[in-house]
């Protein structure tokens, strides 16, 4: 017979205690080695996600050279040959050489584009890789000769281009003298995706707008295949450009260091050869290097205070096992064996199964990790298994043996007839030691909380604190327990005494009452946080979103938007917005121009009743008249009377969407009645009559006079309602002198001028505010920070006059700075001066509430409205579901669950430990007449005040924790503190744990009960167990 | 196997003392005891008369708080943890009240005799039996009982097996407390008749019991009564016993006649008994520096003890005015 024999025979003999001691072991080292894993993991999801959520200039390297052959030879090489000098350079940098995808490589240069007898346009010749496969051909085929090229659909349609027609092109900036190049159509092409990685940083489908300061149009650009025609004018500025999208999901965090250096490097080294090196990916992971870090900082917090738990309950548990097995060990010193045998006798069995828990608990913990990363974490993050793991492990052991030695030592150097006698030995001033440093500790952690709640010492407050709690809990736990033994001796109450009696000798209560108070006080703090913490990240992505989803899209201008809109989308549940930033005193104001009807159906308002966003909206758009559309032909009639001698000449200033407005010339005046008209062939599609307009007919600054009476106005075959006996519905424009100008109403528009003014004497027609309702977040953008009416400039970017309709404390998508007006009325103001389609600072947003059709981007993009981006709330969730504050959480309850669980085992095992001792003193108890029943309720008031004080007491604390940690702990960016704490009670993981709880330590009392059953008579002779 | 060679056991003036919480508890205060190697003696007594607390020190689990035992080549006062263990481990085997606390009851009857061997130091190993041959000597069937667990066997069975497991290592010294209380006579019997094999083989054998009639299979009897060797008895004839200080424990009867307290007069008489004769005055005020231990030859003297009158104190020991 070996000792291995012996140990073997021993642990099967203690197989439900030795599987406890494994689950514990395995527990502890699993909780060791998660900090690493599930760290790692984290780690490596929130780079994931960061990666993919970066927008493509974020996560790609682009390597060019721009200019003329003569200033910048690198642009005019061919991009073989550019890529072939990348390619040497990458491969002295490995990491970019592994992440960096195969290049795009792309040739264009500035062009004019004349199509047969048409107007010049502003274009870019383009040549790119592979491009035909990037396109839809809606007619023709790939170019696949030099002097072959596709055009856009959009330029197609609008200059009547098709399939073989001739286009003369002159690469260069418009007005410069290039050489004529002559290019056959050869397909009509659409982009498939304008998103796609694969265009990178370039901006071909911008079309609307003039190009740059030139009053030429611009157009999508025109692709060739060949890029010898790119770079046939050596005088033109050509840009060459390579782009390596980067292997988003290829990037690991050993990746991100070396990334950075070999950029720098390979920037130094393509600038010798006179390439240019773009790239934001070093400012792409530095932003996701402060999750990441958070990360790093927040997992051993957490994992720390399991893992202390973890080797407390297994020091407790080889204690109390250790102590079990004292008459074991007392015969061995009994026998004689040597010290060295017989500590290995004592602790062999506890030993081999730590041992064999730490590979055990080395697979579960990676198996967690990757079941987390498969649920939880970004797509395709997996557990790493690195030495780090197995390190932890290692400690995990080390301390794992550590407590075993530690102890098993007090009951390993007790004397022969001291095991035997089992006498439980007096509580030793070490304990008050080890209690008085907790709570010392505590104190420390407390103070480091309210000074900074970051700080690790301060993140193990509440851990800590949970202790504290714990060792009061079972201080008075004895106390309450002696006194009420006294009291049940003095009645003799049979059912409190025993319980009373058993909660005040066991030394083990104190234990266990330390051990459930910090489990559940650690679950109840994770548990809040994770309530709050969802809270706080629904609150973030409704005032985020704003929407329950938000397309940027590219538009021409706003009623574009607005019309493709209803084109794509008839059910009312989404809206167009519109925004722009403004700079303003060391920040930025934001505009946002919503189409107020539906701001209810559609925004997400938080902080905001249905009722107050009505009243809001309807402050927004106050009642006005519908504007005067006009189309392909006005006609005034009008008499005109009191001319003077300098001819006055009437026009019709009108707007066509996108455009800036225009004054159609009626006709001079003449005395008497007639009718003024004018062709307007801009506005086939519907134009809108901004008002009318007096001017001098001929050069000079003479004062003019002219008293007309506006009778009808006529456009379309229909006349216009003018409203000309209302009051204020014709009024003067701003910026007109006002003297000698009067504007009567009756039937017919009574207008007298009598002016040197130089400009028009526009007097228009008042569809749009002269002031903007606009709901303010924030102070007002003007001295007075409380001012009612405020000039400030508006999608114009000219001075706009704005009136507080309303305050609220934050805007939908916005924040707490901004203005939210009309869009409609924003764009009937600013159509008056200027066309919308100009201003570069305007974005475009379609919003849309949960009815929307769900293909609505789709739709948008049949409508000419190509998507850029598209954000649900759902998908920002999960988004903010897997930032650093929400993975450090999730660990958090994680570990909460694990302690609970522990815990549960300790009393359990505690319970099964004495059981021996327990069932014979039952026994004798009912040999002497106790009935089963009142032995029963004993043990059940015994338990119901060891469990019931703990619970009630651990969920008190965390929760105590959780207000006083949470407000200065980022629960949703790591950027930001929650601040203060907005919990509303609801089904969580609060009341989840609770019930968890619960039910677990009622099945751990049921199980002893149970346990306790065996008490029998027969137990009492010598040999029964 | 081989027989082993008894070990031999001397007492002198051993004391124990327990300390316990506020106060002291002299278990041994004095006791003198000389046992031959190969003897076999029961040490019997009423309960918490120290029986127990002096096989303990014989075992070395113990510690005297003064006096001197010696247990065959070691001086147990002065003897390390490791001379102790070692003694254990080779020379005394113990056999604990209750058999099931000598045994570990995962092991088979085999492994537990095992068990205690491997205590022995490698290099002695080969010398010990085969526990086929320890089963033998104490008179368990070996057919069948060798691979059963403690808890298989009968409670007589389980109490020789103890005995097994205490003999395994071939001691020279065999120390049982109470090796057959909890048993019906039958089994009883069987022990006492396994104890006398054991003696018979040469070991000395030292049982603590309470039954009068294992003592009488034994050769020697040995009383403890108040931390002292009360009286001793040989071959069913009880003497009491002249302490090496000079002490007599009076025998029950003897103390019912001249209660503790009684001042007695010892005279030696010219036939070679001892005439103790109760005082009738009262006693005079006796300092105790004025008296030293009489030192009594341990001769075959007898005791007379002549009748006195009521309310004589005495002494129960011998005393002499040492001037």
């Amino acid at each position: 017979m070996t000792a291995w024999t012996v140990l073997l025979r021993g642990i099967r003999h203690r197989k439900g205690r030795s599987l406890v001691v494994l689950l514990l072991a395995t527990v502890a080292t699993t909780a060791a080695v998660l900090a690493p894993a599930y760290g790692r993991a984290a780690q490596q999801s929130v780079l994931t996600d960061g990666l993919r959520a970066a927008p493509v200039t974020g996560t790609s390297v682009s390597v060019g050279a721009e200019g003329t052959a003569s200033g910048a030879p690198a642009a005019h090489n061919s991009t073989g040959d550019a890529k072939a000098t990348v390619t040497a350079a990458l491969d002295r940098h490995p990491v970019l050489a592994r992440l960096l995808e195969r290049p795009i490589g792309g040739v264009d240069a500035e062009a004019v584009l004349r199509p047969a007898s048409r107007e010049p346009l502003a274009t870019r010749l383009a040549y790119r890789d592979n491009v035909c496969a990037h396109l839809t051909l809606t007619t023709g085929d790939c170019p696949v000769d030099a002097g072959e090229v596709l055009v856009s659909q959009r330029l197609a349609e609008a200059r009547g281009l098709d399939v073989g027609q001739q286009l003369t092109v002159r690469v260069g900036e418009p007005g410069a003298n290039a050489p004529v190049q002559r290019f056959t159509v050869v397909g009509i092409y659409t982009p498939k995706d304008t998103t796609e990685r694969y265009w990178g940083r370039t901006a071909y489908f911008t079309a609307g707008g003039p190009a740059g300061d030139t009053a030429v149009e611009r157009v999508d650009a025109v692709f060739t295949t060949a890029e010898d025609d790119v770079r046939a004018n050596e005088l033109a500025t050509v840009a060459l450009r390579l782009d390596y999208p980067l292997r988003t999901d290829a990037v690991r965090l050993d990746d991100v260091g070396r990334l950075a250096s070999e950029l720098s490097a390979l920037d130094s080294e393509l600038g010798l050869a006179e390439l240019d090196l773009d790239q934001a990916l070093t400012t792409t992971l530095t932003d996701i290097g402060a999750d990441t870090g958070a990360i790093a900082r927040t997992v051993p917090v957490i994992a720390v205070p399991l893992f202390l738990l973890c080797w407390f309950v297994l020091f407790l548990l080889v204690a109390s096992l250790t102590e079990e097995r004292g008459p074991e060990i007392a015969l061995a010193k009994l026998r004689g064996f040597p010290a060295g045998r017989i500590a290995r006798f004592g602790l062999g069995e506890v030993l081999l199964l730590i041992l064999l828990a730490a590979p055990i608990g080395v697979v579960a913990g990676l198996a967690l990790v990757e079941l987390s990363a498969g649920l939880m974490l970004a797509d395709g993050t997996h557990v790493e298994v690195r030495w780090q793991v197995f390190a932890a492990a290692v400690v995990a052991l080390a301390a794992a043996g550590v407590a075993a030695l530690l102890a098993a030592r007090r009951t390993l150097r007790r004397p022969v007839l001291g095991l035997l006698r089992r006498v439980p030995e007096r509580v030793r001033w070490q304990a008050g030691v080890a209690e008085g440093v907790v709570v010392a500790l505590a104190g420390a952690s407390l103070f480091a909380a309210l000074s900074d709640r970051s700080a690790p010492l301060g993140l193990l407050a509440p851990a800590l604190l949970a202790v504290v709690a714990g060792i009061v809990a079972g201080r008075l736990l004895g106390l309450w327990s002696r006194v009420r033994l006294a009291v049940a001796r003095r009645r003799g109450r049979v059912p409190a005494l025993l319980s009373a009696a058993q909660l005040a000798r066991r030394p083990a209560t104190h234990r266990v009452v330390v051990v459930v108070t910090v489990a559940v006080a650690l679950l109840a703090f994770a548990a809040t946080a994770w309530d709050v913490a969802a809270q706080a990240r629904r609150e973030y992505a409704d005032d985020t979103v704003g929407a329950n989803r938000v397309y940027t899209v590219a538009a021409a201008h706003p009623r574009a938007l607005a019309a493709a809109l209803r084109r794509a989308d008839q059910s009312g549940h989404s809206m167009a917005v519109v925004r722009v930033s403004v700079p303003y005193a060391d920040d930025h104001v934001e505009l946002v121009g919503v189409e107020s009807q539906l701001l209810t159906k559609v925004a997400i308002w938080r902080g905001e009743s249905t009722a107050d966003v009505q009243r809001l909206a309807a402050a927004l758009h106050p009642e006005l008249p519908a504007s005067l559309a006009v189309k392909e032909r006005i006609e005034v009639t009008a008499s005109a009377s009191g001319l003077g001698s300098v001819p006055v000449r009437l026009g019709a200033v009108v707007a066509a969407p996108g455009e800036p407005p225009r004054t159609a010339n009626l006709g001079t005046l003449v005395s008497g009645t007639r009718t003024y008209q004018a062709a307007l062939p801009e506005c086939r599609g519907g134009c809108r009559l901004i008002g009318l307009a007096l001017s001098r007919g001929v050069s000079g600054s003479a004062q003019y006079h002219a008293a007309l009476s506006v009778r009808a106005i006529r456009s379309g075959g229909a006349e216009l309602a003018g409203r000309f006996g209302t009051p204020d519905a014709w009024r003067l424009a701003p910026g007109v002198p006002p003297a000698g100008i009067t504007i009567r109403p009756g039937n017919a528009l009574a207008l007298s001028v009598t002016t040197a003014h130089a400009g028009e004497v526009v007097v228009e027609y008042a569809d749009a505010p002269l002031t903007l309702p606009t709901v303010l977040a924030g102070s007002a953008p003007a001295d007075d920070p409380h001012a009612a009416d405020f000039d400030f400039p508006g999608f114009t970017e000219q001075p706009q006059a704005f009136t507080v309709a309303g305050n609220a404390t934050r805007l939908p998508r916005i924040g707490g700075r901004g203005l939210l007006f009309d869009l409609d009325y924003a764009v009937r103001v600013a159509e008056r001066t200027t066309s919308l389609a100009d201003i570069t600072g305007l974005r475009y947003e379609v919003w849309a509430g949960p009815e929307a059709p769900a293909d609505l981007g789709n739709k948008l993009a049949e409508q000419g409205v190509p998507v850029l981006r598209s954000e649900s709330l759902s998908g920002h969730l999960d988004q903010l579901s897997r930032r650093a504050p929400a993975l450090g959480l999730r660990l958090y309850l994680l570990a909460g669950a694990a302690a609970v669980a522990l815990a549960v085992g300790v009393v359990l095992l505690t319970a099964y430990v004495g059981a021996d001792g327990r069932l014979h003193e039952l026994a004798a108890l009912r040999v002497t007449g106790v009935r089963r029943r009142l032995l029963r309720r004993g043990v059940m008031r015994e338990y119901a005040a060891l469990l019931g004080m703990p619970l009630v007491v651990g969920f008190v604390v965390g929760g105590a924790g959780a207000l006083l940690m949470l407000p200065g702990i980022p629960l949703v960016t790591v950027d930001r503190p929650a601040g203060s704490l907005g919990w509303r009670p609801g089904l969580g993981a609060l009341p989840l744990a609770v019930a968890v709880t619960l039910a677990g330590l009622v099945l751990t009392v049921l199980a002893v009960l149970r346990m306790l059953r065996k008490a029998t008579p027969d137990r009492l002779r010598e040999g029964v167990s | 196997m081989s027989a082993p060679l008894g070990i031999g056991v001397t007492c002198r003036g051993l004391v124990y003392i327990y300390r316990l919480e506020g106060y002291d508890v002299v278990a041994l205060a004095g006791v003198d005891l000389d046992i031959a190697p190969g003897e076999s003696l029961a040490l019997v007594g009423p309960s918490g008369s120290g029986k127990s607390t002096l096989l303990s020190l014989l075992a070395g689990l113990l510690r005297p708080a003064a006096g001197r035992v010696q247990v065959g080549q070691y001086d147990l006062a002065k003897a390390t943890d490791a001379d102790l263990r070692r003694m254990r481990s080779t020379d005394v085997g113990v056999v604990l009240q209750g058999a099931t606390r000598n045994l570990l009851p995962y092991l088979t009857a085999e492994q537990n005799v095992r068990f205690a061997q491997r205590a022995v130091p490698p290099q002695r190993r080969r010398e010990l039996p085969a526990a086929r041959e320890v089963f033998s000597l104490v008179g368990l069937p070996a057919r069948g009982r060798f691979r059963l667990r403690p808890a298989s066997l009968s409670p007589g069975e389980r109490q020789r097996l103890a005995l097994a497991v205490a003999l395994a290592t071939r001691p020279g010294l065999l120390l049982a407390d109470e090796p057959t209380s909890q048993l019906d006579s039958r089994a009883r019997d069987e022990v006492v008749a396994a104890l006398d094999a054991v003696c018979a083989g040469g070991t000395t054998v030292v049982v603590v019991t309470h039954d009068p009639a294992v003592g009488a299979r034994l050769g020697r009897t040995v009383t403890i009564r108040d931390g002292r060797v009360g009286a001793e008895g040989r071959l069913g004839e009880e003497y009491a016993v002249v302490g090496r200080d000079g002490t007599v424990h009076l025998p029950a009867d003897v103390l019912r006649a001249i209660p503790p307290g009684t001042l007695l007069r010892v005279e030696l008489q010219p036939s070679g008994s001892v005439l103790m004769n109760p005082a009738t005055a009262p006693a005079p005020a006796i300092s105790p520096a004025a008296f030293v231990p009489a030192a009594i030859p341990p001769s075959e003297a007898t005791l007379e003890v002549p009748r006195t009158g009521d309310g004589v104190r005495a002494s129960g020991a011998f005393i002499r005015d040492s001037s």
